[in-house]
């Protein structure tokens, strides 16, 4: 007996999340399907997805949160974030709010769950009551998140049963039972009413120039063209590191923007895709089957992309991310399709919290994409039902790249610096990155979809104060794109630009040396550089910082900006440590203290940036 | 200084540096009264919701201060509804000092939950009083000393209370003037005035978990590989810290027989470990690699 319509509106609960790398997002929504064994129903979305302003009406919110980058919030909650911490909100705005928090986090990482743990006071702040304690998840755990997530989320389901109990002759659904798909995934009737639909999405893909001029999203991408794509690093330099050209006529951006792309799988991934599924009870599987996706439940809308009919080759090579490591809700649902008892042993066993180390030793450590594991499980794979498809396989994330180029100096043209994915485990197969490896394989002449989207740097407009830009590796990217935009408004002079870059080898990956050499020589720009594999011992950024602290000391007093850019987790803690130690402290003569609040100051009013990537 | 202590009701005094004969003075005017330290509180293990008042620090000198640890004892301890009147010292400005001002006392109360925060009453020291207690804090700038009154909310978090039906269905109501300002016509906010996150995380909030309560087995000495390594460098790490079972002969061989099966049901020693699954009678090339053992 399900509680009646009445009884379901007042069980509603709301799940927001805000999600990087999608792992957030798969907690969320792990959480939301489980909330329907106790009849609770919902939304699940990210933060940025939701109304903000209807936060104030309702009574139960659950938040799931990661923390990103040097302790921030990851993109898809930035907006909502943004609007919580107004000044102006009264402080009982969320006091007909019962919430609570999951953050994951990282606590090798000095900002340990940072985002989740001042979500939590600021709803805590705005008079919002917590069900329960804050959930911190930590990735160094041996047995990873779960190890907090688990226990958890069991708490929570124990408080909110206390809470809203079921109404009499109700109770809770097995949950062991497999649980629904969200959409409705069907055949296509005819292939006549596919090519209606789908040709007015053709002709748009198509038609590279027409593109319209309204913001360009993920929903509406500007459709460019590859000019050159090069390799910048020396031949026998262990990474691959690409330039790429493309032809952006229509697209608006300034330095510090960035480049946001979604990758497709690789072909060869798509044809072994095809020809697992091929060995498979349901010969209707093929690449050119075309299928529609219908929405079964408002709390789970479709999404644009999968709104018209397609081909099963348009999803496995544009939609399905084949590359991505499998959750252990994959396993669960792999359970359940395969025909062999031993494949649905080893499956069961990786689903049950007893069984996660040993999942994660299979799938998580070696970093085990789902193609590789349908391999490895050939009946589960044979057996999937199509409309389980989409509970299986993840959409592909886009990927953001800083823009390299400056509108001024690079007209209608766009330049991204993409360092090559490629690394190995203890698998045979080396670790390839999904968006990088396809970046480095596309020829000159193919179109992408891509869009623009605000960066974090606020570059100074006005050419009074000095810039101090850290840029080592690909970080220098964005400087690329500043400090060529300053040359062309004849902005430029080493007095007034400082470019610290730092990369394995000057004859290695020294990214735009000619550049930098020709703009010290005409005296536009002060450049300093740390090869750390050329000599004995390394030398970083974090060292020119230090030998150039009086130098830079003079600089901050005469109030330059400081810009960071660039991937390693330990160097932005190194140039801050040698900013405070060196600088302040030492060619400054403040004491720590005063040097570290020296350094926050120019971080809380924007005259310190940082801007990295893992 | 009776503090509107109804008679009958269970009291808890914590006290911090003050004289016995004072602290006996005011606990021989109240009725049921307990007395802790500061320092014993937490380990004095008193029930939960045992008092109806918490008196804290109103005792000269005053020289307790309330952090968030501390508070959150006292909610636990207090009963729903009951009262926390507590003395601190503050200051004007927190340069260089370990104390804060009022407002951030009263900031403070409020995250925690504490409710109905009154107005902060003053405390009058005479000279001597003053400088005493500036030389026991170890402060060179004169303090204010404040008493605060305020409430532990009747809803308790943990309690497991069934709602009524009919509370169940009460849909939330926010005020017009909440209502107002939660628009969002305004979303380019750039303008917007926001407060300093930085300000909502305070001591503890900045620990780290205690790195043996990450570990699950001490002895095969598991170690994470770099997950940010993407460079072609993760060969080293992997290469030095694989926890395979270490077998003693020269070659690798199968145990099990399932080597064709996927690394899923292949044991420690398979030589084709890292390899997709094949068919039985498959022919594979393995690389030396492969069939060395790791050491």
């Amino acid at each position: 007996m399900r509680p009646s319509h009445m009884e379901m509106v007042n069980r509603k609960i709301t799940f927001l999340y805000g999600s990087q790398t999608g792992t957030a997002q798969d907690v969320a929504e792990r959480i939301w399907r489980e909330a329907r064994i106790f009849h609770f129903h919902g939304p699940v979305r990210t933060m940025d997805d939701y109304p903000v302003s209807q936060l104030i009406y309702e009574m139960v919110v659950i938040f799931i949160c990661s923390t990103t980058g040097q302790g921030e919030e990851p993109d898809n909650m930035k907006h909502f974030w943004r609007f919580l911490l107004r000044k102006n909100l009264p402080a009982d705005s969320l006091q007909g709010l019962r919430y609570a928090v999951l953050g994951l986090g990282d606590s090798s990482y000095a900002k340990f769950n940072y985002v989740a743990k001042k979500l939590h006071r600021r709803l805590l702040q705005l008079g919002g009551q917590p069900l329960l304690h804050i959930g911190l998840a930590d990735d160094q755990h041996d047995l990873g998140a779960n190890a907090v997530i688990d226990p958890w989320i069991n708490d929570l389901w124990r408080k909110l049963s206390d809470l809203y109990p079921l109404p009499d002759g109700v109770v809770p659904l097995n949950k062991d039972i497999l649980c629904p798909p969200r959409w409705i995934v069907s055949l296509s009737e005819t292939a006549e009413t596919y090519r209606q639909s789908s040709s007015n999405i053709e002709l748009m893909e198509a038609k590279v120039g027409n593109n319209r001029e309204e913001e360009f999203s993920q929903n509406n991408p500007c459709y460019v063209s590859i000019i050159k794509n090069t390799r910048t690093t020396a031949p026998l330099h262990l990474q691959d590191v690409r330039l790429i050209h493309l032809s952006a006529p229509k697209l608006q951006y300034s330095p510090g923007d960035v480049l946001m792309v979604c990758p497709h799988n690789a072909s060869e991934k798509v044809d072994q895709f095809f020809s697992l599924l091929s060995c498979g009870s349901d010969g209707r599987l093929g690449p050119d089957t075309v299928i529609h996706v219908k929405e079964k439940d408002s709390d789970a809308p479709v999404p644009l992309a999968l709104k018209h009919p397609l081909t099963l080759r348009r999803c496995a090579e544009q939609y399905w991310d084949l590359n991505a490591v499998p959750r252990r809700y994959f396993f669960h649902l792999l359970s359940n399709f395969t025909t062999s008892d031993l494949e649905k042993e080893k499956l069961t066993e990786f689903s049950t919290p007893e069984g996660q180390e040993e999942l994660y030793n299979y799938s998580n450590r070696p970093r085990r994409t789902v193609l590789e594991v349908l391999q490895d499980f050939p009946q589960a794979t044979a057996n999937i039902p199509l409309e389980y498809m989409f509970e299986l396989f993840q959409p592909i994330r886009p990927r953001a790249f800083s823009v390299a180029s400056s509108p001024k100096a690079h007209n209608e043209e766009i330049h991204i610096l993409v360092a090559v994915v490629k690394y190995r485990t203890k698998l045979i197969a080396p670790r390839l990155g999904l968006c990088s490896n396809w970046l480095a394989g596309l020829t000159p002449g193919t179109n992408i979809p891509v869009w623009i989207r605000r960066g974090s740097f606020h570059f100074p407009l006005s050419e009074n104060n000095p810039v101090i830009m850290i840029g080592p590796g690909t970080g220098v990217a964005p400087f690329r794109s500043y400090i060529h935009e300053r040359v062309a408004l004849s902005q430029a002079s080493n007095k007034l630009l400082y470019l610290f870059f730092g990369c394995r080898n000057k004859n290695g990956d020294f990214h735009f040396s000619n550049e930098w050499l020709s703009l010290q020589e005409e005296k536009h720009l002060s450049l300093f550089c740390a090869f750390s594999r050329d000599q004995e011992y390394k030398i970083y950024v974090q060292h020119l910082i230090k030998e150039q602290a009086a130098l830079l000391w003079d600089l901050l007093s005469s109030k330059a900006w400081i810009f960071l850019a660039g991937s390693s987790s330990n160097m932005p803690a190194g140039v801050k440590e040698a900013f405070v130690k060196d600088v302040a402290c030492g060619a400054g003569k403040l004491s720590h203290d005063e040097a570290k609040q020296f350094m926050q100051n120019l971080e809380n009013t924007g005259y310190f940036q940082c801007e990295t990537w893992a | 200084m009776m503090f509107s202590i109804q008679s009958g009701q269970k009291v808890l005094v914590v006290w911090g540096a003050a004289p016995q004969k004072k602290l006996q003075q005011l606990t021989g005017s109240l009725g049921k009264v307990c007395v802790e330290n500061v320092d014993r509180l937490t380990m004095g293990s008193h029930p939960t919701s045992s008092f109806d008042v918490v008196l804290s620090g109103v005792i000269f000198p005053q020289s307790i201060s309330h952090t968030t640890e501390l508070l959150g004892e006292f909610l636990r301890l207090v009963k729903q509804g009951g009262r926390i009147i507590l003395q601190e010292a503050t200051v004007r400005n927190t340069n260089g000092t370990h104390l804060r001002t009022v407002e951030k006392l009263q900031s403070d109360l409020k995250i925690t939950g504490l409710i109905n925060i009154q107005e902060a009453k003053r405390v009058s020291l005479t000279d001597v009083e003053m400088q005493t207690l500036k030389d026991l804090l170890n402060i060179a700038i004169n303090v204010n000393v404040v008493e605060i009154q305020c409430q532990k909310p009747n809803f308790e978090v943990g309690s497991s209370s069934k709602l009524l039906f009919t509370e169940q269905k009460r849909q939330v109501k926010p005020s017009a003037n909440i209502a107002a300002v939660w628009k969002l016509d305004d979303t380019i906010d750039d303008d917007i005035e926001t407060i300093d996150e930085n300000n909502l995380l305070d001591e503890e909030d900045i620990k780290k978990p205690d790195p043996a309560s990450l570990r699950v087995c001490g002895t095969t000495g598991k170690r994470r590989a770099c997950k940010n390594c993407s460079c072609g460098l993760a060969e080293e790490l992997s290469a030095e810290g694989k926890a395979v079972a270490v077998q003693p002969t020269q070659t690798k061989t199968s145990a099990c027989g399932n080597c064709y099966l996927g690394d899923a049901f292949r044991c420690a020693s398979c030589p084709y470990l890292g390899m997709p699954a094949f068919k039985p009678g498959e022919k594979i090339q393995l690389s030396d690699q492969q069939l060395k053992a790791d050491v």
